[in-house]
C-alpha cells in the first residue's frame, strides 16, 4: 500500500503532536528539558523492515513492545540500539558514572519511557479515530536484531505493514536516535489512513 | 476463583493495591500490610489519595487519571524512587530513607470499560543497593584500570604523581601522595592537594609514612582526633581527620608509601583500604619499572654518549643488512649524516667490487662468529675509503640472530703509507733483482737471508751453493768470516775459482749493524772479462814498449846498416868473383841484409812499417804463397788451401801480408819436425752483435777470416798469452829472435785485423787473421791504380839527372860512390837549403830528387813542398829508416811521393828511382 505525500505528512503531524506530549511527560518526569526531533514517517511491508532497521542497527537491539487492541490493533514498538539505549538510560536519570550494562534499574527506566512515548502515540490515534484502545503491559526485550525481525514477521491471516518512524531524541547536548515502529494490519492501517484523509 | 486470586495476591512478595474507579481501595494485600503498617482492614475501602495525600502533591493523581483513561502505566524505581512512602527493610535501612519501589499501575475491565486500578509495587531497594555496589565496583575496578593504565608511563615522576592522583580518586580523597625513600629523607609526589615536596629528617620519625615503609603494613586512622596525641602521626595537612599510608614493597622491601589524607573520619572504610592496598602492590611494580627504565635510560644514555663520541664507526645493522644505527663518527667516515644512512642497506655504502665480499659476511653473520677484515666502502660523493672493520652478532633471550654491529676504523692512511711502502720495497726488490752484480745479505750465522739472481748465479762458480737460508761458510775457497774481515775497511777483494782460465770474481763485504742481530751485505762483480781485458791491454802496452824503443833506434841502425849493405855490394861488383874475400863480403851483406830484416820485423810488430794499402785478392795472395811454400817446404809437410772460390779483397800491402803467412808458415813448420798438414781457409766472418764477446775489440761486420792450422803439438797453456810477445820464444835463441809471431801480429793489426791464436781439440795450432773486408768499389778503385803501375819495371837506360840530399855524409857518400858506378848523373846537398840551392841552379836537368826524410832545419818533406811549387810533375824519392807520420803516409798513398825504407838494396834504389816519363 502506498500513501501519497499527503497522508504522510498528516501521519507526521499526528506523531509529532503525540511525541510533543511525551517530551512534555519526560522533561517533567525528569527535571530535565527532553525534546523529540520532527520525526520522519514511512510505510512499508512487513517484509521490508528487516532491510530497513538493518541500515540502521546490527547486533543487540533494545526494545520496548507493547500490543494495542481495539478499534485499532496491533505491535506498537520502540527500538533503540543497545548503545543508544544505555545512553539514553544515563542521560535521562542524569547518571554520571556511565553503567557499561543495562542492568534491572535501566530496563525500568527504558520501560516507562517507551511506555509514555508509545502511549502518547497510540493514544492520539484513538483519538482520531474516537475509537477506544487497550494496552498491554509494556515489556523491554534485548535480542538480537535478526530475533527481533524473526517474532514481527510470523505470518498471519492479513498482510501486515509498519508504520516506521524515525526518532531522535536530545537531552542536553546530546542526542540518541531510534525508531518508533508500529505494525499494524492492511484494516487497521486503512482505518488510520481514512482518519488521517478526514482530518485533511 | 476469586478466592484464588485473594490467596495469589497475600503469596506475592509484591505489594497488590486494586481501586475502584474513585480509587477507593479494595484491595491490600498481606506486603502491603506489613510494609505499609496498614492492616487491610483499616485501609479498605479508603481513598488512596485521601490515605496517603503526598501522592497528589508529587503528581500521581495525573498517573491515576491517566490509568483510568486506560493506559497502563510503568513507574520506574530510577525516577520516581517510590510510589507509596514505606521505610527501608533490611540492609537498606541506613542508606535510603524509604523503601526503593517499582510499580505498575495498569487499569481494570470490565465488559470493556475501565472499573478500577491495580498497582503492584515491588521493593527493588536490596536491588538497588546490589547495583550501586556494583557500579562501584566496577567504577573502582574502572578507576584502578585506568590508574594501572596511567601510572604504566616509564617516567618516574610523572608515574609518582599518576599514582597519588589515582590514590586520591579511588578514596575520594582531598590529599594524596606518593613519599620515596631517599637517604634520610622523603620526597613526595605533587600528587593530589597541599603537598610539600620533602619532609625533613626532624618530622620523618613522626609521619605515617615512616612507620609504614618499616613496618610494611598499612597504616589506617579512620579518626585522628580519637588517639592520643602521643599516639597520633603528623598529617601533612594539619586539618586531616582520616589518613591512610599504605607502604609500597618491593620485593618485600619497602620503597616508599602511599599517603591519602581526608579532612573526614572514617574516610577509609575496608573497600577503600582494599582499593589503595591494591593500588599500592600495582604503583610498586610501576615505580619499580619507572627506575629500572630510569638508570637503564642513564645507563643507555651513558653508552649514547660513549658511542657518539667514540672515534670509531659504529654501525648497527638489522637482519635485513639494513642500518638501524649509525654514530657521528661513522657518518663522516663515508661523508654521509646518520639520518641518511638509518634505514639504508649496508650494501649502498660499500665499493662495488666488495659488494660480494660483504654479502658473504652477511650470510655468516647468524653463526655468530666475530670477524675483523678490511674493506673498502663508497662515500656519498662516490670516492672510496678503506676501512677496517670489527663484526659481532646480535642475539636476543632466545638466541634469535636479530641483526649485527660493526666497529669502524678508517684506514686511508696506513693502508697508502702500506701501498707507498710496498710500491717502495718492490723497486728496492727490482733494483736489488736486476742488479748486474750479486747482492747477498747473510745473518751472523752465515745463513743467507736474501740473494739476488745475479748472485744466485754467481755462486755456483764460486763453489758455493745459493740457497736462501742455506749456509755460506766459504766463497771461492775462502771462509767467509775471512772475506768479511778483509774487506770491513772497504775495497774489493778479488776470489777466483776453477784455475787459470776460471772465472775471477770480485767481493765487497759490510756488516750492517742492527739493534738485535748483525747481518753481512757481500756484493759480487764478476771481472773475469774485465781480467783478461786488462791482461791484454797489459800485453799490448808491454808490446807497444817494445815497438816504441825499436822504433827509437831504427832510423840510426837503417842508415848505419844502409851503409854497410851498399859499401858491400859496391865491393863485390869491384872485386872479381870467387876470391875468399868475395865469400865474406857476401856474408857481411847476408848478415847486414838480415840486420835489416830484423829491424823490419820489430816496425812491423810494432806497427811503424810503411803500409802501402791497396786492394789485395786475398784468396789469389793465399794461392800464390800456398804455391811458394809447396815449393820450399819438407816433402814431409802438406799444404791444404780450402775457399769457396770466392775473390776475397781486403785493403793492405800485399807484401805485409804475404811475409805475415810466411812467418806462420815457418813457425808452423817448426813445430812439425816429423812433418804434418798445414791447412789454411778463406771465410766470410760476420759477427752479430751478441758475439762482440769473442773479441771485444772487434766491430760487428763483414771480416775475412783466414784460419792457419798445423797438426803439432799445440801450443802449451802458459805460452799462449806470451806468443805474440817480441823476443819470446820456446827455441834457443840461436834458432829463432822471437820476433816471427809478433811481426805477424803487427802486420795483421795494422790492417785493421785481428789474430787470435788457440790450440784444436785435436793438437795443433791455430791461428784465426780476420781482416775487414773491402767492399766491392773500394776493389775497383784500387785495381785501376795498380794497373798503372804496374808497367814500370824496366831498367833504367838513359842516363839520369839525380839530386841526393843527405844529412848522414856517410850514407851520402856511399850513395853518391853507388850512382857513379851506373848511369847516373848526381848533385848532392846536406840539407835541404842546399838542395834548393842546387835545384835553383840545375832545376832544369834534374829528372829525380832522392832525399832522406829526417834532416835538421828542412826535412824531407818540407823540401818535397818547395819542390813541389816550383816543379809539381818533378819525381820526388823520400828514403827514410825512421817510421814516417801520417801527413807523409797519406802523400804517399796519394802516389805524388815515393818511398824507399832505409836499409835499401842497389836493385830496390835503381827500381825506385827511375823517371816516371820516358
Amino acid at each position: 500500500m502506498n500513501l501519497n505525500e499527503q497522508q504522510l505528512d498528516a501521519l507526521a503531524e499526528l506523531i509529532n503532536i503525540a511525541f510533543a506530549r511525551s517530551a512534555s511527560s519526560l522533561s517533567d518526569l525528569t527535571g530535565q528539558r527532553i525534546t523529540l526531533a520532527v520525526p520522519e514517517v514511512k510505510v512499508c511491508s512487513i517484509h521490508e523492515l528487516g532491510t530497513l532497521l538493518g541500515e540502521f542497527v546490527e547486533g543487540e537491539v533494545a526494545t520496548v513492545q507493547q500490543f494495542f487492541s481495539g478499534g485499532v490493533a496491533g505491535h506498537a514498538l520502540l527500538l533503540l540500539n543497545r548503545e543508544g539505549a544505555r545512553l539514553l538510560t544515563d542521560l535521562l536519570t542524569g547518571d554520571t558514572s556511565p553503567s557499561r550494562q543495562i542492568d534491572a534499574s535501566a530496563a525500568e527506566v527504558l520501560t516507562e519511557v517507551g511506555n509514555i512515548l508509545l502511549n502518547a502515540c497510540l493514544g492520539t490515534f484513538g483519538n482520531l479515530l474516537k475509537m477506544h484502545i487497550s494496552f498491554s503491559v509494556p515489556h523491554l526485550h534485548l535480542d538480537a536484531l535478526e530475533g527481533l525481525i524473526r517474532t514481527l514477521v510470523i505470518a498471519d491471516e492479513e498482510i501486515r505493514y509498519a508504520l516506521f518512524v524515525y526518532t531522535t531524541f536530545q537531552v542536553k547536548d546530546s542526542s540518541v536516535s531510534g525508531y518508533l515502529v508500529i505494525i499494524l494490519g492492511v484494516t487497521s492501517l486503512e482505518k488510520l489512513i481514512e482518519a488521517t484523509d478526514r482530518l485533511g | 476463583m476469586i478466592h484464588t486470586l485473594t490467596e495469589l495476591r497475600e503469596f506475592v512478595t509484591q505489594g497488590v493495591l486494586v481501586t475502584d474507579v474513585d480509587l477507593n481501595i479494595l484491595t491490600w494485600n498481606y506486603w502491603l500490610e506489613i510494609h505499609t503498617g496498614h492492616p487491610s482492614a483499616e485501609v479498605i475501602g479508603r481513598n488512596l489519595l485521601e490515605l496517603y495525600p503526598e501522592l497528589a502533591e508529587r503528581g500521581y493523581d495525573e498517573v491515576y487519571r491517566q490509568v483510568l483513561a486506560g493506559e497502563f502505566v510503568m513507574l520506574a524505581h530510577r525516577f520516581h524512587k517510590y510510589l507509596l512512602p514505606m521505610p527501608a527493610p533490611g540492609a537498606g535501612a541506613g542508606v535510603f530513607p524509604y523503601m526503593q519501589q517499582t510499580a505498575r499501575i495498569a487499569p481494570l475491565k470490565r465488559e470493556g470499560l475501565v472499573s478500577g486500578t491495580m498497582t503492584i509495587i515491588e521493593d527493588v531497594t536490596e536491588r538497588v543497593a546490589r547495583e550501586a555496589e556494583l557500579v562501584r565496583q566496577v567504577t573502582a575496578l574502572q578507576t584502578l584500570q585506568e590508574i594501572d593504565q596511567a601510572i604504566l608511563t616509564l617516567e618516574l615522576d610523572e608515574c609518582l604523581d599518576r599514582i597519588a592522583q589515582g590514590a586520591a580518586r579511588l578514596a575520594d580523597a582531598p590529599l594524596a601522595t606518593v613519599a620515596i625513600m631517599e637517604n634520610d629523607r622523603i620526597i613526595l609526589a605533587p600528587g593530589q592537594g597541599n603537598v610539600p615536596p620533602v619532609i625533613e629528617p626532624e618530622l620523618l620519625q613522626r609521619t605515617a609514612v615512616k612507620r609504614a615503609i618499616n613496618s610494611g603494613e598499612a597504616v589506617i586512622i579512620n579518626d585522628l582526633h580519637a588517639l592520643p596525641q602521643a599516639e597520633r602521626p603528623e598529617p601533612l595537612d594539619p586539618d586531616s581527620r582520616s589518613l591512610a599510608a599504605i607502604p609500597l614493597l618491593v620485593n618485600g622491601a619497602g620503597v616508599g608509601a602511599l599517603l591519602v589524607e581526608s579532612a573526614q573520619a572514617g574516610a577509609f572504610d575496608r573497600h577503600r583500604q582494599e582499593l589503595l592496598a591494591t593500588l599500592a602492590t600495582r604503583a610498586a611494580v610501576a615505580i619499580d619499572n619507572a627506575r629500572l627504565h630510569q638508570s637503564l635510560r642513564r645507563s643507555e644514555e651513558q653508552y649514547r654518549q660513549l658511542v657518539e663520541t667514540a672515534q670509531e664507526g659504529v654501525w648497527a645493522v638489522n637482519t635485513r643488512s639494513m642500518t638501524t644505527f649509525v654514530n657521528r663518527r661513522m657518518a663522516e667516515i663515508v661523508a654521509a649524516s646518520p639520518e641518511e644512512m638509518v634505514g639504508r642497506p649496508v650494501v649502498d655504502y660499500v665499493a662495488e667490487d666488495e659488494i660480494e665480499f660483504a654479502e658473504a659476511v652477511f650470510r655468516r653473520r647468524p653463526l655468530g662468529k666475530p670477524e675483523r677484515f678490511d674493506i673498502r666502502l663508497k662515500r656519498q660523493d662516490g670516492s672510496q675509503v678503506w676501512v677496517n672493520i670489527s663484526v659481532a652478532s646480535l642475539f636476543d633471550e632466545s638466541g634469535q640472530y636479530v641483526g649485527h654491529f660493526g666497529m669502524v676504523n678508517d684506514i686511508s692512511e696506513r693502508k697508502e703509507a702500506e701501498a707507498r711502502l710496498q710500491a717502495s720495497e718492490e723497486r728496492l726488490r727490482l733494483l736489488v733483482e736486476y742488479l748486474p752484480e750479486g747482492v747477498l745479505l747473510l745473518d751472523s750465522e752465515e745463513t743467507i737471508l736474501l740473494a739476488n739472481a745475479t748472485a744466485s748465479d754467481y755462486l755456483p762458480l764460486l763453489g758455493a751453493a745459493g740457497e736462501i737460508g742455506g749456509k755460506l761458510p766459504q766463497l771461492g775457497g775462502q771462509p767467509l768470516a775471512e772475506i768479511v774481515a778483509a774487506t770491513a775497511t772497504g775495497g774489493w777483494l778479488e776470489l777466483a775459482w776453477g784455475g787459470e782460465s776460471g772465472p775471477i770474481f770480485q767481493v765487497a763485504g759490510r756488516l750492517l749493524p742492527a739493534a738485535d742481530v748483525s747481518r753481512y751485505l757481500l756484493v759480487l762483480r764478476d771481472v773475469t772479462h774485465e781480467s783478461q781485458l786488462e791482461r791484454q791491454l797489459r800485453q799490448q802496452e808491454r808490446l807497444a814498449a817494445v815497438g816504441q824503443l825499436a822504433a827509437g833506434i831504427a832510423h840510426d841502425f837503417n842508415n848505419i846498416v844502409a851503409s854497410i849493405i851498399l859499401y858491400t855490394e859496391l865491393m863485390l861488383l869491384e872485386k872479381p868473383p870467387g876470391a875468399k874475400t868475395n865469400e865474406r863480403l857476401t856474408t857481411i851483406h847476408r848478415q847486414a841484409e838480415r840486420a835489416a830484416h830484423l829491424v823490419r820485423q820489430i816496425l812491423d810488430f810494432s806497427r811503424q812499417s810503411i803500409i802501402q794499402h791497396k786492394p789485395v785478392d786475398l784468396t789469389l795472395l793465399v794461392e800464390e804463397v800456398v804455391t811458394l811454400l809447396a815449393r820450399t817446404m819438407p816433402a814431409n809437410v802438406r799444404l791444404e788451401f780450402a775457399h769457396d772460390n770466392d775473390h776475397y779483397f781486403v785493403s793492405g800491402d800485399a807484401g805485409r801480408l804475404e811475409q805475415a803467412l810466411l812467418n806462420l808458415a815457418v813457425n808452423a813448420q817448426e813445430a812439425m819436425p816429423e812433418g804434418g798438414t798445414i791447412r789454411l781457409g778463406l771465410s766470410l766472418y760476420e759477427p752479430e752483435e751478441a758475439e762482440k764477446a769473442l773479441l771485444p775489440e772487434m766491430q760487428p761486420g763483414s771480416w775475412i777470416k783466414l784460419e792457419f792450422s798445423d797438426t803439432g803439438p799445440g801450443i802449451p797453456a802458459e805460452v799462449l798469452p806470451h806468443i805474440f810477445e817480441p823476443f819470446f820464444t820456446t827455441k834457443s835463441p840461436a834458432e829463432s829472435t822471437g820476433l816471427g809471431l809478433s811481426q805477424v801480429y803487427g802486420i795483421v793489426r795494422q790492417h785493421g785485423g785481428h789474430l787470435v791464436a788457440a790450440n784444436l781439440p785435436g793438437g795443433g795450432a791455430l791461428f784465426t787473421i780476420y781482416l775487414p773486408f773491402l767492399a766491392v768499389g773500394g776493389v775497383e778503385q784500387g785495381l785501376q791504380a795498380g794497373l798503372q803501375e804496374t808497367p814500370h819495371v824496366a831498367p833504367a837506360s838513359p842516363p839520369v839527372s839525380l839530386l841526393l840530399v843527405e844529412d848522414d855524409p856517410v850514407l851520402r857518400q856511399v850513395l853518391l860512390e853507388m850512382f857513379s858506378e851506373g848511369a847516373y848523373k848526381v848533385l848532392a846537398a846536406g840539407d835541404g837549403r842546399e838542395a834548393l840551392q842546387l835545384f835553383a841552379e840545375h832545376g832544369d836537368e834534374i829528372e829525380v830528387v832522392l832525399t832522406d826524410l829526417v834532416m835538421p832545419d828542412m826535412n824531407g818533406l818540407n823540401l818535397y813542398q818547395m819542390l813541389q811549387r816550383q816543379a809539381p810533375e818533378l819525381k820526388v824519392v823520400l828514403m827514410s829508416g825512421y817510421p814516417i807520420n801520417d801527413e807523409t803516409q797519406a802523400l804517399i798513398e796519394q802516389e805524388r811521393l815515393h818511398w824507399l825504407q832505409k836499409p835499401f838494396t842497389v836493385e830496390q834504389l835503381a827500381e825506385k828511382i827511375r823517371p816516371e816519363k820516358e
